[in-house]
């Protein structure tokens, strides 16, 4: 594989082990639970790619590995062609002014004894930034980048911000390094629906307007659907489906994307949907399904290689993991 | 989980009317307690006595009074002139209190500062290093608990001599063990909060996650422990000074209480040890009244939505007059009417919270009806009064009937054999009040059997059938709560909810915090419910896409106001309320079209 240097984040191989053991049985394997497997993405600068999967698919792991609080086991991680896997916590401080995250929770993401101001300018700060200007500067620059007034909010505690307020100042926090990646880890989960639009288009601006790389997290299709160019739909630690998220939502090839998408509810009555074909929830990464590791639950498993072979991401833009893929259905024009 | 027998599954009390007012400060969160300012009072008085001590003893302490005959004054009783009485040697007790308290509280408080001191310090580093150090330090702090305080206080008085210095050691080195291990674990879950995950990974040196970040948010309870603290090293310092290893010549409670006892005319002179003892006793009165007041308004500060007002109660019936909708109410299963809700203010002067500011509706038997909104519209609120469910602080007004009687009107007996048999309520998060201890079948057998006199046996059978049908194999349910997922729980608590076949189930949120998929799931069990029993269903969320797939009704609330409500198809297809279109508008669907994204700032509830 040849390095893109586009490329601001280049995931390739990456597999996160966790042990359940302690001591000396650590040295043993069979106490080893594989989180997530071999995973290859890459993202460009000013694209938003986004990350599918149910709890315990290991799309928080993944987010983990990439900022350097999840050891990497195998693979590699570049961000600007730097590689970042395997660096102990000294050496990642050295490159966390390049990735920067957005957490899930607004009520807890932010130091209730600090202002808005101090906890835009804290990441500064941490990186050794002494100049009382440059800071003010950038702190500006990143409140009005988040949409929030520095004249209104600067001086704000946590407890008087709305949710949707703290996301903001959460991201502007994201952004007052200029990273090349920012990942974000369910940002709107916990909003309510109507700030949720709002807060993701911040986003995705952010990522148009910084050219920054943006992992977007969610289990909420229709969230990732209205901001990612790019989606990887995880199941049981691995990538079963990834591509544009034009081809992939149009034109789902493995079982359990569309019965992802045909999960979500919609307003729309005139097309009343099925309710999902999918019995019980994912098993535990200890106990992953020989073969196909979603054939217990998979509508189009039949007795021959699901069971027994593991399927490889096949395809050149839009890849799959599945011995039956879906058929390409042609849309029709109405 | 407690038997429901009221036909509660109790969960966490969620939308409370003041979620975004400011943080409170712990110290005027205590303030607001009587009994706490009361030691506040006690306690800066006995500080002034100790400060100004030489000006307000009528007498030198150490003085030999004589009387008015010149005689030594020994051991006279309390009077006009030593209104404490005298010592055998005519010292005015009164005086000598007065005096002693300054040792009394010095030696307290540099003690009580040095415990402190010394265990936040072991306390934070060990609760943020982690691993080797945390265990090494933990294990000390073990030995700390394992030391006999009066040995250890012989030993070291015995080697080092009877100095004050030798007093505030023996009691600082011995009493940081409470306070290093409450600020470890407190450290412990500090570091786990998305604050100082996020430091991290700002880039934030350890010394600045830990000094800027975790210590601020701990040592508030420093304060509540050095607090208590101050009354504990007071009382050591007392008994050590009773047992006479107080330096000779110093003055305190605990020396004057010595001497009383070496005297060996306690007998006689009841008043010579009682009065440093009632200083004692006053003094660690005002001191725990003060630490406990902080401590209780800090940990209310730390789940501060489940403050204590959140109690469940029954509220009681309310005046009303008879409208049409007493005569309509005998018809349809529930009739809501003009339901308002306001909340009293917490301390006067406060505005009172209008929570729900009228909402009517109708539901038959097999109709389900959705309430939206998103936090603080007061949907939650409204459910609940109409279960009266709502906390003594709100006041409810309106009618609700169900099945023809007047939910307000009946008692609390009629009221409790509805709920559960009748009327279930699922509330909030309410999968995570299973109890852990116990196999979930054994839960919801002893839920069944409280309402009816069935036989274990029958109960069983009725459990299998209520998880079967909510997809789950019966087999499991001797399994423990912990070896469900979050959905399989919340499906645990729908079969538990209809298993008695109500007319009525309310679900507050059932799906939040669940993936799509089991979402889908959950959504299906419910419209089975409805289907099978004939159930009427209410389901409370901020979902409008969720609840218009399966709800024949919607009322969309926002602020306490219903702003839109009808037939859900029309409501969908032909909103009247912008506030509605802007839910349509962000309300999720893969094949619907993306929405315009609104401008500005949202509605901030």
């Amino acid at each position: 594989m040849f390095e893109m240097p586009t490329a601001a984040i280049e995931v390739s191989g990456v597999t996160v082990v966790y042990s359940s053991a302690r001591g000396l049985a650590t040295l043993l394997k069979k106490h080893q639970v594989q989180i997530i497997q071999d995973i290859n993405l890459s993202i460009q600068p000013g694209t938003v790619y986004g990350i599918a999967g149910e709890s315990g698919s290991g799309k928080t792991t993944l987010a983990r590995a990439l900022t350097g609080l999840a050891p990497v086991n195998n693979g590699s991680i570049t961000i600007h062609g730097r590689e970042v896997a395997g660096l102990d916590e000294g050496a990642w401080r050295m490159v966390r002014s390049e990735v920067q995250l957005i957490f899930q929770d607004p009520y807890d993401s932010l130091n209730p004894r600090f202002t808005v101001f101090d906890s835009v300018a804290e990441p500064l700060r941490s990186q050794g930034v002494r100049d009382k200007t440059e800071i003010e500067r950038r702190v500006r620059a990143a409140l009005a980048d988040a949409e929030l007034d520095p004249a209104t909010f600067s001086r704000r505690m946590p407890s008087q911000l709305s949710g949707g307020e703290r996301q903001r100042v959460a991201i502007a926090r994201a952004l007052v390094l200029d990273p090349n990646v920012i990942i974000a880890d369910e940002p709107v989960s916990m909003l309510d629906v109507s700030t949720r639009g709002e807060i993701l288009s911040l986003i995705r601006k952010a990522a148009r307007e910084r050219g920054v790389a943006v992992l977007l997290v969610s289990h909420d299709l229709s969230v990732l659907e209205r901001v990612c160019d790019e989606i990887a739909v995880m199941y049981l630690g691995r990538i079963v489906e990834q591509g544009a998220v034009v081809d992939v939502f149009g034109q789902p090839r493995h079982p359990y994307t569309r019965a992802l998408i045909s999960a979500i509810p919609s307003v729309d009555h005139t097309r009343k949907r099925t309710r999902t074909s999918l019995k019980g929830e994912p098993p535990q990464p200890s106990e992953r399904p020989a073969g196909c590791s979603f054939h217990p639950r998979c509508p189009r498993c039949d007795e021959s290689k699901c069971l027994t072979a593991t399927p490889q991401l096949e395809g050149k833009e839009h890849m799959y993991a599945c011995w039956h893929p879906l058929e390409i259905v042609r849309k029709n024009p109405a | 989980m407690r038997p429901p027998e009221n036909g509660i599954i109790p969960g966490a009390e969620s939308e409370s009317p003041d979620r975004l007012t400011r943080r409170p400060n712990p110290i005027r969160e205590a303030l607001r307690d009587n009994s706490v300012r009361v030691g506040l009072v006690i306690f800066g008085l006995i500080v002034m006595v100790a400060i100004f001590a030489p000006l307000i003893a009528p007498y030198d302490p150490q003085e030999r009074l004589r009387t008015a005959d010149g005689e030594i004054a020994r051991l006279l009783p309390p009077q006009w002139d030593h209104w404490m009485g005298t010592t055998n040697f005519g010292r005015d007790i009164f005086s000598q209190v007065i005096v002693g308290t300054r040792r009394t509280i010095s030696v307290g408080a540099a003690a009580a500062f040095m415990a402190v001191f010394i265990g936040t310090n072991i306390g934070l580093f060990a609760g943020f290093r982690g691993g080797r150090v945390d265990n090494l330090l933990m294990r000390m702090t073990d030995a700390a608990y394992a030391l006999p305080f009066l040995p250890f206080a012989i030993v070291l008085v015995g080697i080092f001599g009877r100095t004050d210095l030798i007093l505030v050691a023996v009691i600082g080195l011995l009493f940081w063990r409470t306070t290093a291990r409450v600020i470890r674990s407190q450290v412990l879950t500090t570091k786990e909060r998305t604050f100082v995950k996020a430091a991290i990974a700002g880039g934030a040196s350890p010394r600045r996650v830990l000094y800027a970040h975790i210590a601020p948010n701990v040592v508030a309870l420093a304060l509540v422990y050095a607090m208590l603290l101050i009354a504990e090293a007071v009382m050591a310092e007392a008994s050590l000074s009773f047992l006479g290893f107080a330096p000779p010549d110093s003055l305190s409670w605990g020396t004057i209480m010595f001497d009383a006892f070496t005297s060996q005319r306690m007998r006689q002179a009841w008043w010579w040890p009682m009065f440093p003892g009632l200083a004692l006793m006053i003094f660690m009165y005002s001191v725990y009244q003060v630490g406990r007041g902080l401590q209780r308004a800090l940990k209310q500060m730390d789940t501060p939505e489940i403050g204590t007002s959140a109690r469940i109660y029954r509220r009681a019936p309310e005046r009303r007059t008879p409208t049409d909708a007493d005569r309509i109410g005998s018809d349809q299963l529930v009739v809501v009417d003009n339901l308002a809700v306001t909340y009293r203010p917490r301390t006067p002067g406060e505005d009172r919270v209008r929570a729900v500011k009228g909402i009517s509706f109708r539901l038959d038997s097999g109709q389900m009806l959705g309430i939206v909104g998103e936090s603080g519209s007061g949907k939650t609120t409204a459910v609940r009064a109409l279960l009266r469910l709502l906390p003594a602080s709100a006041d409810v007004s309106g009618g609700m009937w169900f099945e023809g009687r007047d939910l307000y009107g009946i008692g609390d007996h009629e009221l409790r054999s509805l709920r559960w048999e009748h009327l279930a309520f699922v509330p909030q998060s309410a999968m995570n009040s299973l109890d852990p201890v116990q196999r979930v079948e054994n839960q919801i057998i002893e839920a069944i059997r409280v309402h009816r006199k069935v036989t274990r046996r029958e109960a069983r059978e009725m459990c299998a059938t209520a998880l079967q049908q909510v997809g789950i194999n019966p087999a499991r349910g001797r399994h423990y709560p912990h070896q469900y997922s979050g959905g399989m729980r919340q499906r645990a608590l729908i079969a538990m909810a209809k298993v008695l076949q109500p007319t009525l189930l309310v679900a507050d949120e059932p799906t939040t915090g669940l993936d799509v998929v089991v979402q889908d799931q959950i959504m299906a069990d419910l419209e089975r419910v409805r289907e099978e029993l004939g159930t009427a269903i209410i389901i409370v969320s901020h979902d409008l896409a969720l609840v218009s797939e399966s709800c024949s009704s919607l009322i969309v609330m926002k602020e306490g106001d219903v702003v839109e409500a009808g037939p859900t198809g029309r409501v969908v297809s032909d909103p009247r309320d912008p506030y509605t279109r802007l839910l349509l508008g962000s309300a999720h669907g893969a094949s619907a079209p993306t929405p315009p994204v609104p401008n500005g700032s949202g509605p901030d509830v």
